[in-house]
This record gives C-alpha cells, structure tokens and sequence, in this order.
C-alpha cells in the first residue's frame, strides 16, 4: 500500500511537471513565433523599401541627364541625395552582416554626397562639367544592373521560400542552402561594386580624396620606441605632474597617424596611469588620456578650469591658440582650441584639452585634427572690409562680433571668412561670410546650456 | 511488488530527465537578457549618443584598461564617420548582426559606470586610441575566419583593432 502511494504521488509530481513544462513552452513558442514574424515583416519591409528607392533614383538619374535645365536639376539631384540616404538605411536594416554590404553602403553614400554637390553647383548657378555628367551616367547604368539584380534576389527567395530571419542565426555554419545562396548573391553584388564602381572625386566629405587623406602636420624623422618613451616622459611635466611615472608597456600602432602607445605607470600610490600617443613620424604628441577613475568632486568653476587649459597650451610649443568653446563632460571641462595666424583663427588646426575639476590637472589632450591639418599657409588679403561683410548677413541678425577665421570646407578645401557671430530672439548663430567673394559659406547654429555651447 | 518497484525507477529516472531538462533549459536561455532600456535625456546634445555607446563600452570591455574603452568607443564613432557604414551613432549600433551584445541582449542589461560615460565621449569629442580602426574582435572568441582577412592596426587588451 505504502508503495502505491509513493508512486501515485511520484506519478502526479511528473505529470504535473510536464504539464506545466508544456503550457510554458507552448506559450513561449507562440510568443517566439509572433516576435519572429514581426521581425520579418520589419526586414521585408525594408528589402522592398530599398528596391523602391533603388527604382527612385534610377529615375531620378535618368531625368537629370535628360533635363536641361539648371534649377530643376538643383531640386532632382538634392531628390538623388535623400532617396540615396533613405536606400543606404533600408540597407543596414536588413540582417546580412557587415561583410556583405561594406561597399553596397559606400556606393549609397557617394552616390548622395556626390548629388548633394551637384546640387549646390547648380544652385550657385555653376556649370555641371563633363566629367560630372560622366560619372552621373556610369552611376545610373551601376544604379540600373543593382537594381536588376536586388530584383533576381526577390524572386531566389520567394520560389526558395527563404526568410530574412534566416539569414540572421546565430549559428552560422547551420544555414539551409538556400539561406547561404542567398547571402552569396548579396556578397556577389557588393563585390561587383568593388570593381566597376569608378573613383569619385568631388566637393563631399566621403569623396575619396577626403576618405583616405594623409596627415599633413606630421613633420620631422621617423623615431624608435626609446625616443618615443622620452617624448612621453617630457610631455607630463608641461601637465604639471608631481610625482614619479615610469614606462609599463609602449606599442604600435599603424593607421593614419601610424603611433606608439606609451602608458606611464606611477610610482607613489593613489595616482593612475597616463596612456600617451606619440606619432612615428616627427614623435609629435597625438593624444594624451589619464585612465583614473573620474571623481565626483567639483572644485574649481569653469572660468578656472580654462585658465588651466590656457596655461597648458602656452607650453606646448605649438605657437598661438585661441580658446574657442568649451563643454562640460562629466566632471571635466573639455576646452577646444584654434591656432592663430595674424589675428585669424584658423579652426581646421584645432587641439582639445579636457581639464579635472576635482584634482584641477589636465585629464586629456588630443591633437589629431591639428596635426592632420596644420601647414604653413599663405592667407589671403581680405578683399571685404567688416563693414562690408556685415551688411552681407541677414538684417534680422544682431551682431555681436565679427572676426576674421579660416573655415574648413567638407571637401577639405579652406576659406578666409568674417565670422559674424548674432542673435536672432534667444538663439546664438555664427554666420561666415567669405572674406574674397562675399558670399555666405557656412551657418552654425549654437546651442547653449549651463555646460558650455556646442555648434550645430 | 516488483513492478510498482519497477515503475518507481522509471518515474524517479523521468523525475531526474525532467530536472536535468529545465537546467538544461535555463543553461541555454540564461545569457539572454530581455531587460528593456531606460531612455537618456532628451533635449541634452548628443546625450543618447554617450548613453548607447557607453553601453556598448560597458558590454564590450568588461576589465579592459582605459584606452581599450575608448578604442571600442572610437571603432563606433568611425564607422559613423565612414562611407561603408551606416550614418548615425543608432544606426551603426543597431545594425543587424553587427554586435554581439545586441544579439545576446547585454546591451540593455548593463550598468555603465561613471568611467565608461568618460569613454563614450572621449571618443565622440574625437580621442582616437584603435587609430581609425572600424573593427574589434576578441582572438580568444572570434568565430569568424573572415574577421582574421582584417588589416590590423593594433592591439590593446584582450581586443585586437583593424580596418
């Protein structure tokens, strides 16, 4: 008797477990199933999304090699330049791994920036050139074969029945064939790209003079990993670092500004370590971090804090810089700089110092961007007077203070300009007039709060 | 009396089978982690960027030194500023497949601490310790062959840097 009992409860104990075991997992695998099918949906609305776009600009292309007339192409390649933009979204959307799209989303965003400054000629009414229009051509035909051949894609999956979810397991090596045949087709067309896409050169931040641009402030002999250690060493007591520090490890780095990364280990307790870069070529400084734990403490206002970072720059050896904004980030105050030249602020060579406000020290330090940029230049004469350049702005504009600046341009083109800085209502604007033509460059929006500005 | 014996073997075996199942189960699932965000502060500048990347900071470097916090930091800001990748800080996060703490679900179940915020935007203000890298991967876990065909630029950590 005793022994029925025991199995009738042992009975019930396992049946209940399944039970259970199956409800929850039938309830999870209808939730799955739902979450799945959402997923899906989102995919596949993006895939046609992308296809439309793709029709879109096959058009748009089209026309503007047809048209004849300067303002309507204005409005059609600045059409080229968001539709190019909404394809290259529909595109990361979909689930086919980077690999497979590396160069499908390079040729997006060219296609885009390349119309975009076309439409800026032919909004300032200058001539679209040959070669522009040559490219406008291959670019539509390379536009055109994507097309197709996304189209051929539509049909592998719906006759193989393959979902976009199933290109996305985890498991890489499980995939069905047809899943992998289609990936391979997505891999076949970004490779094509690759190929017979040509070389775009023109007015845009991802034109590829811009991409793959090469330092021009790295000046000087290459130096070995020794001479690099000193440099570091040297460059913390412009910080004003008490204390000892000795090398822990120095490596290389290759990359536009190939490097070594020198971390200096303190020697008392309580302090952290400073991880430095310092650059092969010239052994110019590039960045400088203090990998402490940041405090919460404030101690010294703003005001402080950039009489700190000014008295650092003054030590670099770097020549004349002008702080030109700053920004509260955590418990530091980041300060940008702009190098100087006759009283005109060149902003392109810009250094940025990053200042504590609990132990007051300089916390960071990079100067990528000078060094990229920085050269001997030859400034123009201003043909504009101020007076001149201020009656070029927008009336509305209360002016509150001109100056001379040097601008860099998205094509990496520079311009002398009046930088005009006003006020419409409550918002801070700077407006840049250039100093040769009169023509307005550039308008910055700034928006302002307790932690400083930053320019939009 | 030796069959009940008998079925009290079979039931206690399918009583140890179903427990070993549901550890099993929670084996499997227990690296998921469907907890949802909390959102950043609207109106603040670039407050979603340091809060996204900094996620990704704290998921991705768990006991790496400073400047591998920032390099993983920078490999984002990179991609945003490359051609061959999407164009905004949500856009090169939130690609499909593209980081592992979005699969596994980390990215939302982490803390960011006061150094990873500091890492976050180090790298958004333009501080570069990967030196222009667009990829990370760790040599140890890579399943990736592909990855390997990289060009690599260098190591910090446990990560290595390439483009």
């Amino acid at each position: 008797m005793r022994n029925h009992k025991v199995l009738i409860g042992l009975l019930l104990v396992v049946g209940l477990a399944v039970a259970a075991g199956s409800y929850y997992s039938a309830q999870y695998y209808k939730q799955a199933n739902a979450s799945q099918n959402a997923l899906e949906a989102s995919y596949q609305n993006n895939f046609f999304n992308l296809i439309e776009n793709m029709e879109n600009l096959d058009v748009l292309l089209g026309k503007s090699l047809a048209s004849n007339s300067a303002g309507q192409n204005a409005i059609t390649f600045a059409s080229v330049w968001s539709m190019a933009e909404m394809a290259k979204a529909n595109l990361s959307n979909l689930p086919l791994g980077t690999i497979n799209t590396v160069r499908s989303n390079q040729y997006l965003s060219q296609l885009g920036d390349f119309s975009y400054s076309l439409a800026q000629k032919a909004a300032d009414g200058q001539e679209i050139n040959d070669s522009d229009w040559q490219k406008i051509r291959q670019l539509h035909n390379e536009n055109r074969t994507i097309h197709k051949e996304l189209r051929s894609l539509v049909e592998l999956m719906q006759e193989k029945q393959v979902r976009f979810g199933s290109l996305a397991r985890v498991d890489k090596d499980k995939l069905p064939q047809e899943s992998l045949a289609v990936l391979e087709g997505f891999g076949k067309l970004d490779e094509r790209l690759q190929n017979e896409v040509p070389t775009l050169t023109y007015d845009g931040p991802f034109s590829d003079h811009v991409v793959n641009r090469s330092p021009r402030g790295l000046t000087g002999a290459v130096i070995n990993k020794t001479q690099a250690e000193n440099i570091a060493l040297q460059f913390i007591k412009k910080m004003n670092r008490t204390g000892r520090y000795t090398v822990g490890t120095t490596s290389l780095a290759s990359g536009r500004i190939a490097s070594y990364s020198v971390t200096l280990k303190p020697q008392e307790a309580g302090r952290s370590e400073l991880i430095l870069g310092i650059s092969r070529k010239g052994g110019h400084v590039v960045l400088m971090m203090d990998g402490g734990e940041p405090a919460a403490a404030k101690r010294i206002g703003y005001a402080q804090a950039i009489r700190k970072a000014e008295d650092f720059v003054d030590k670099l050896d770097l020549g004349a810089f002008v702080a030109t904004g700053h920004l509260a980030e955590g418990n530091e105050l980041l300060v940008n700089f702009a190098a100087l030249q006759d009283g005109v602020v060149i902003y392109p060579d810009m250094i940025q110092v990053s200042v504590s406000l609990d132990t007051r020290n300089v916390a960071g330090y990079d100067a990528s961007k000078y060094l990229l940029s920085h050269t001997n230049r030859e400034l123009p004469a201003p043909a504009l007077t101020e007076d001149e350049a201020r009656a070029k702005v927008n009336p509305r504009l209360n002016i509150e203070r001109v100056r001379l600046a040097l601008i860099p341009l998205g094509n990496l083109e520079e311009r002398l300009t009046y930088e005009v800085k006003g006020k419409i209502d409550s918002d801070t604007y700077y407006v840049y007039i250039n100093a040769l033509t009169g023509s307005q460059e550039k308008i910055l929006l700034i928006v302002e709060t307790p932690e400083g500005s930053r320019s939009i | 009396m030796k069959l009940s014996e008998f079925y009290e073997k079979v039931l206690a075996a399918l009583l140890v089978i179903c427990i070993l199942g549901a550890g099993l189960f929670y084996l499997q699932i227990r690296d998921q982690e469907p907890v949802m965000p909390v959102q950043g502060k609207v109106g603040e500048p670039r407050s979603d960027d340091v809060w996204m990347i900094s996620r990704m900071v704290a998921a991705e470097s768990r006991g790496e030194p400073f400047n591998g916090q920032v390099a993983v930091a920078s490999v984002i800001v990179n991609r945003v500023r490359n051609p061959k990748f999407p164009g905004t800080v949500n856009g090169v996060i939130y690609q499909p497949l593209a980081f592992t703490p979005i699969v596994d679900g980390q990215f939302w179940s982490v803390n960011p601490t006061d150094t990873h915020l500091r890492a976050a935007r180090y790298a958004l203000n333009g501080w570069d310790p990967s030196y222009g890298s667009i990829f990370y991967w760790n040599p140890a876990t890579a399943t990736s062959k592909w990855i390997w065909s990289r060009k690599i630029i260098t190591r910090i950590g446990k990560h290595v840097f390439g483009i």
